[in-house]
């Protein structure tokens, strides 16, 4: 457990009589990408709210090699090198798209042109031939990219996307996919929340399968898949990507 | 910054020395004394609009009580003349400065998780507190009476500067020529603009560069912002103090140009005035408050009382004013500038893009030399993927 780079333990998340997140322990390695999958309401956002500092676990820690986050502020949570998307993107619309990816550059102390280093950050997502263009002019599948390169431009260690699929076509992910596969590949470790666990398997080396706030299944994915706990929230859900 | 960063600074730089200009030369031009004495008064109201700019038009916290502001540094500057007489006029700016600050960081701790009406609110109600509180020191601040006997710029180190300008643009003889009355005129109007155009410059400087850019992220979205990295409140808290110290020096400026301080810097209808010289200038654009405060002060000043009907009904004057602003605002919503900017900003914003088009279009191995010199992260995670 000494080398893991994030560490969930005993997480637990309550809303008054409502337990969301219910002592949920994990740890993630250096290199790795996890994919944490559960059907609507199993506590994943919440959760992942938990992971990365934009919500405060009701008990439990949350650790960066070793290191608590829960009572850093947000923006030194993504300074010690954890970074977020957001399931419904949330780009800084009146702001060229090359801006919204300065602005973390410059909130990380970038020296120097901080325009070249956004525009190849923006390659790395595929999006520099938008630089110039207003963000809200963006497509969704376009918006997803930007939100992915917001989050690269803080350097991050561990990178954790937000159903970075919800709402795109077929087409739209599949690029996207594969965008996210280069970058794991680069070396940026991932957990990315999924609600379809089809989009998921070609990009994770590992599933942890939540339900009603609880893990139920960790491991390989086709092993999770296979899982009869897995198999059985899922039907409940009604739902099976 | 970024190259279209960069043009619309430059865009604006321009537009501010040609006003510059025409502002040192107008004089020069000008015999009309009230017309500067208005104009020296305008200036002090450029730095009041584009210091409540700089937070509420950036970071989107609203601020309807900047009188607040204005009147803590004016009623710094006429206490200490009224109990400290041997403070200098430009240690009283310093005080006022320091004191608006102050009142910033007061009013700017409590605002930071205030949003939209609650926080008008707030800054509303903190600037009528003050109102409120002058009142309590009724001894002191001289209640509706305020204070007068204010030292006068023309009696600090300040004043040389405007005198020397004044000998430079109107000539020595011609100064020496007036009564003291007439000199202070100019002086007031000198100093008024030298201390309006760097407080622009330096505003200008800090929006479009690259702490001005973090805080628009701010305003449009905070929580992204905050993913993003930005420790939004200290931007936040920073913008508040920044704003209230340019209002508190500027509201000082204005009170020793005027040569007393009245409860009247405190009134919420100057918190509101600013707020639609801003509306009617373009918010968020720094030189468009700054240039509708001139259009505004001329208007209410010195234009609409030459109108005899509005010297028979000068209470039709605000109602006259009103309309203006409405009319204005619903043939131009985003004020007065921005549609003027994009316009001289769009052949640039056109190269721009062609140029980052062409920049992706030469691929990968291109993004690595484009950032190989500056920070290594972007760089060498580059490097692996298009070598390997």
């Amino acid at each position: 457990m000494a080398d893991a780079l994030l560490e969930a333990r005993q997480v637990t998340r309550r809303f008054g009589g409502l337990t969301a997140v219910n002592e949920v322990s994990f740890s993630v390695e250096e290199g790795s990408a996890v994919g944490l999958i559960g059907a609507n309401g199993a506590g994943k956002t919440t959760l992942f709210n938990c992971l990365t500092g934009f919500d405060k676990p009701t008990s439990g820690d949350v650790r960066l090699r070793g290191k608590s986050l829960l009572r850093m502020p947000r923006h030194k949570v993504v300074h010690a090198g954890v970074s977020r998307t957001f399931q419904i993107v949330r780009p800084f619309p009146d702001l060229p798209v090359i801006a919204n990816v300065m602005v973390p550059l410059i909130a990380a102390g970038a020296k120097g042109d901080v325009k070249a280093q956004a525009v190849g950050v923006l390659m790395r997502v595929g999006l520099a031939a938008r630089a110039a263009d207003p963000s809200s002019q963006l497509s969704e599948g376009d918006l997803k990219r930007l939100e992915m390169a917001r989050a690269l431009a803080t350097k991050p260690t561990l990178l954790l996307l937000d159903e970075p699929f919800a709402g795109l076509s077929q087409a739209e992910i599949g690029l996207l996919s594969a965008t996210i596969g280069q970058l794991r590949d680069e070396g940026v470790t991932l957990v990315v929340v999924e609600h379809k666990i089809g989009s998921l398997i070609a990009l994770v080396d590992r599933v942890i399968a939540m339900d009603q706030g609880a893990v139920i299944a960790d491991g390989r994915p086709q092993d999770v898949m296979r899982d009869p706990a897995v198999v059985h929230a899922y039907l409940g859900g009604g739902s099976f990507g | 910054m970024s190259g279209l960063l960069r043009r619309l600074v430059t865009v604006n730089v321009v537009v501010l020395l040609v006003m510059l200009v025409v502002l040192l030369l107008l004089p020069t031009y000008v015999s009309n004394r009230a017309l500067l004495s208005v104009l020296a008064i305008a200036n002090c109201y450029v730095m009041f609009a584009a210091s409540w700019d700089v937070l509420s038009g950036f970071t989107g916290q609203v601020n309807f009580g900047h009188a607040a502001f204005i009147g803590g540094g004016g009623f710094v500057v006429g206490l200490l003349s009224k109990y400290q007489e041997g403070v200098p006029a430009l240690g009283q700016l310093a005080s006022a400065t320091v004191g608006a600050a102050l009142l910033g960081v007061l009013i700017g701790v409590p605002c930071l998780r205030l949003k939209g009406p609650y926080l008008a609110l707030a800054t509303l109600s903190a600037a009528s507190a003050l109102l409120q509180l002058s009142f309590v020191f009724k001894a002191q601040t001289g209640g509706e009476e305020g204070i007068s006997g204010v030292t006068r710029l023309t009696e600090s180190g300040l004043g040389g500067i405007g005198e020397g300008l004044t000998r430079l643009f109107m000539g020595a003889a011609f100064y020496d020529g007036l009564r003291p009355l007439a000199q202070s005129t100019y002086v007031n109007y000198y100093v008024t603009l030298v201390v309006m155009a760097l407080v622009l410059l330096g505003l200008l400087r800090l929006g479009y560069g690259r702490r001005g850019l973090v805080l628009r992220s701010i305003q449009q979205d905070e929580l992204a912002a905050e993913a993003a990295g930005v420790p939004v409140v200290r931007y936040k808290l920073g913008a508040f103090v920044l704003s209230g110290a340019l209002a508190g020096l500027a509201g000082g400026l204005l009170v020793q140009v005027r040569g007393s301080v009245g409860i009247d810097l405190l009134f919420i209808d100057l918190s509101l005035l600013i707020i639609i010289i801003a509306a009617v200038g373009g918010v968020g654009t720094i030189i468009g408050p700054a240039i509708a405060a001139y259009v505004v002060m001329l208007l209410q000043l010195f234009y609409l009382d030459k109108v005899r009907f509005f010297q028979e009904n000068p209470e039709l004057k605000l109602g006259a004013f009103s309309l203006f602003v409405i009319v204005l605002l619903i043939v131009q919503p985003r004020g007065l500038l921005p549609p003027v900017m994009k316009r001289l900003n769009a052949p640039a914003a056109r190269r721009n893009a062609l140029t980052l088009a062409a920049v992706s279009a030469a691929g990968a191995g291109q993004a690595s030399t484009t950032s190989s010199d500056v920070e290594p992260a972007t760089g060498t995670d580059t490097e692996p993927a298009a070598r390997g």
